[in-house]
């Protein structure tokens, strides 16, 4: 049985359709116009234990409503999910002491308690013994360089050491199970880098099954093998990150650098799309399948000091990927 | 060094519980300012309540017989410094309120995903507060029903002061059911702010706490005595000044008991259909 199966999970909101104005609200006070929304449309996958799967999507895609279901905040309108062995919606307490949410968007700790006592509050609500916790704590505060803020009230901490206190307190218990949604948002450079090599290092530790959610292609280049994409509450691709390369992008990126002599703009044209031009360097877009010809050809052709040849940038890919899974009007 | 308390209920159920009120109570205490102060002025509206039963009483021109209904005003003094004490056990401000705020902004998340109770939560947090409360009640409540002794005329027995201390605790978890229940409401509603104003209304009316219950016209009398909001201060206040006589006290408190459980179970029906329908917002 994998730990995570989730079987034509779906999601519909009934929302109310006001129209705008002081006429509007007046009309939805006698009658209300209500659509239906498909957050999460009929999503089926399976992730294996110690898996770290990135679950991406633009905004308004579904990734945050799925995982609230699989959290159990949510109770879906048809299908099933089973975590741990668990229906996550029962909220059974022995499901709830298995798994973990963080979520990047909103505060789970006690904003008018210091840091250390709303983390001690977490051990108890889930039975922690004392020495596993200062065990866990003193690690986990070494790692991520809090241990000074442990007596800081959790408002007076700013958005990135938030977030660390946030993921502390969601390990604490060791989690078998971790919904990560956009942990990262809002977090510098650096402490993006620490707070992924930190995941990252703890799924290869403790081999704990992570589903994560973001925005930020280096959080999921950097962390997931896997990779499900979702847009509009469907499921479009579920596989690895290379594969999506492969599947969505049919060209290669090819940079030359010339020796000597000029290369008009026009003679590199009839060999790809011409992304970039100078006099002695371009850049060009190329189909996947002519790269190895093309190359070949222009070495022949002219001087050529250096030549790159390069997948076209990841989140073009993506980006084009939600493009196309846009419905049609 | 370690408290007393600091591993009490350890490797129990309810020591996070424990944990909550502990905590809930030392936050409450690190306000100072707001301790003070509700510590020191606590009192003060019984002060101009008495003051408005004596322009009633003893108004000039008033050719009454010294009583209203069946109350000397010794009697309303008495019900008045005591209904103080009830709903010292029976209102929870901010309760329902925070309820609703937690359903409406989607912060009910924190407490679905961990293993705990939220109606539990809710429990220790106010009853972190009534203790807070209590702590300074015990200063400053003393002084004020000294200077009101000569009210006080009526020496309850031993079965009126058990009946007392019973519908105390019974007031407590009236008013913590009934708090729950209608922050509840936003689970179908979301904005509730002006349900809460006019069932907070109505509450403070029926408990006896505007008004002595027994001084309503007796047809309304009959029905609303026995309404669950007078047990959050009418009867308690009714029980020890005498005016419950020994052989209804068991009806009296009976009922109580039955209006508990119904709070009970309503409180876990309203939870079970009320989470089916949250949209946990944000995020």
């Amino acid at each position: 049985m994998s730990t995570i199966e989730v079987e034509n999970l779906t999601k519909v909101y009934r929302v109310n359709k006001k129209k705008p104005g002081i006429s509007g609200a007046i009309k939805a006070m006698f009658k209300r116009e209500y659509t239906e929304v498909h957050a999460v449309n009929d999503v089926s996958f399976k992730i294996e234990e110690g898996e770290l799967v990135g679950f991406l999507g633009p905004n308004g895609a579904g990734k945050t409503t799925t995982l609230k279901m699989l959290s159990g905040i949510l109770y879906p309108t048809v299908g099933t999910a089973k975590v741990l062995g668990f229906t996550p919606w029962e909220r059974k307490n022995e499901y709830r002491r298995q798994f973990a949410l963080v979520m990047g968007q909103k505060n789970q700790l006690w904003w008018d308690l210091p840091a250390q006592e709303s983390l001690y509050l977490n051990k108890e609500i889930y039975n922690v013994p004392d020495d596993e916790y200062k065990k866990v704590l003193d690690e986990m505060t070494e790692l991520l360089q809090v241990k000074k803020l442990l007596g800081v009230m959790v408002r007076e901490l700013s958005l990135g050491e938030r977030m660390k206190f946030e993921l502390i307190a969601s390990l604490l218990h060791t989690p078998r199970v971790l919904f990560l949604d956009e942990p990262t948002i809002g977090l510098d450079v650096v402490a993006q880098k620490n707070m992924r090599e930190f995941i990252k290092e703890y799924n290869r530790r403790t081999k704990t099954t992570i589903l994560l959610t973001s925005h930020y292609m280096n959080d999921i280049q950097a962390l997931c093998d896997r990779v499900i994409i979702i847009n509009h509450g469907k499921m479009f691709f579920d596989g690895g990150l290379n594969e999506i390369i492969e599947k969505f992008s049919a060209s290669k990126l090819v940079t030359l650098t010339f020796e000597n002599g000029v290369v008009e703009k026009a003679q590199l044209a009839q060999f790809g799309e011409v992304l970039e031009y100078e006099k002695l360097k371009a850049v060009l877009k190329v189909k996947r399948e002519d790269v190895a010809r093309i190359s070949a050809k222009i070495l022949d052709q002219w001087s050529v000091l250096d030549i790159n040849i390069e997948e076209v940038p990841i989140e073009e890919i993506i980006q084009k990927v939600f493009v196309s899974s846009e419905p049609t009007a | 060094m370690k408290s007393l308390t600091e591993d009490l209920f350890q490797g129990t159920p309810i020591r996070k519980y424990w944990v909550i009120l502990s905590t809930r109570t030392q936050e409450d205490m690190a306000y100072r300012a707001n301790y003070i102060l509700g510590a020191l002025f606590r009192f003060l509206p019984l002060v101009t309540t008495i003051y408005l039963w004596y322009a009633v009483f003893y108004s000039p021109g008033y050719a009454g017989s010294g009583r209203v209904g069946n109350m000397s005003f010794p009697d309303i003094v008495s019900y008045y410094a005591i209904m103080f004490v009830a709903r010292g056990f029976s209102s929870m401000p901010g309760m329902t309120r925070d309820i609703s705020i937690d359903i409406k902004d989607g912060l009910l998340n924190r407490y679905l995903i961990r293993p705990m109770s939220y109606f539990w939560y809710q429990t220790m947090y106010r009853l972190a507060h009534k203790l807070i409360f209590w702590l300074a009640a015990l200063i400053t409540f003393p002084p004020v029903f000294y200077l009101i002794r000569s009210y006080l005329q009526h020496v309850p027995t031993a079965l009126e002061w058990a009946g007392f201390f019973i519908s105390l605790l019974i007031a407590f978890w009236v008013g913590v059911l009934f708090s729950f229940l209608v922050g509840c409401l936003a689970f179908w509603f979301l904005e509730i702010s002006t349900f809460l104003f006019v069932i907070m209304t109505i509450e403070f009316f029926l408990s006896g706490h505007l008004l002595p219950l027994n001084l309503l016209p007796s047809a309304i009398v009959k029905y609303v005595q026995w309404l669950p909001f007078g047990y959050e201060g009418y009867w308690p206040c009714m029980i020890l000044i005498g005016k419950v006589p020994p052989d209804q006290m068991g009806t009296v408190l009976g009922i109580c008991f039955l209006w508990v459980g119904f709070f009970f179970i309503l409180v876990k029906l309203c939870w079970e259909w009320g989470t089916r329908r949250y949209s946990a917002v944000g995020g």
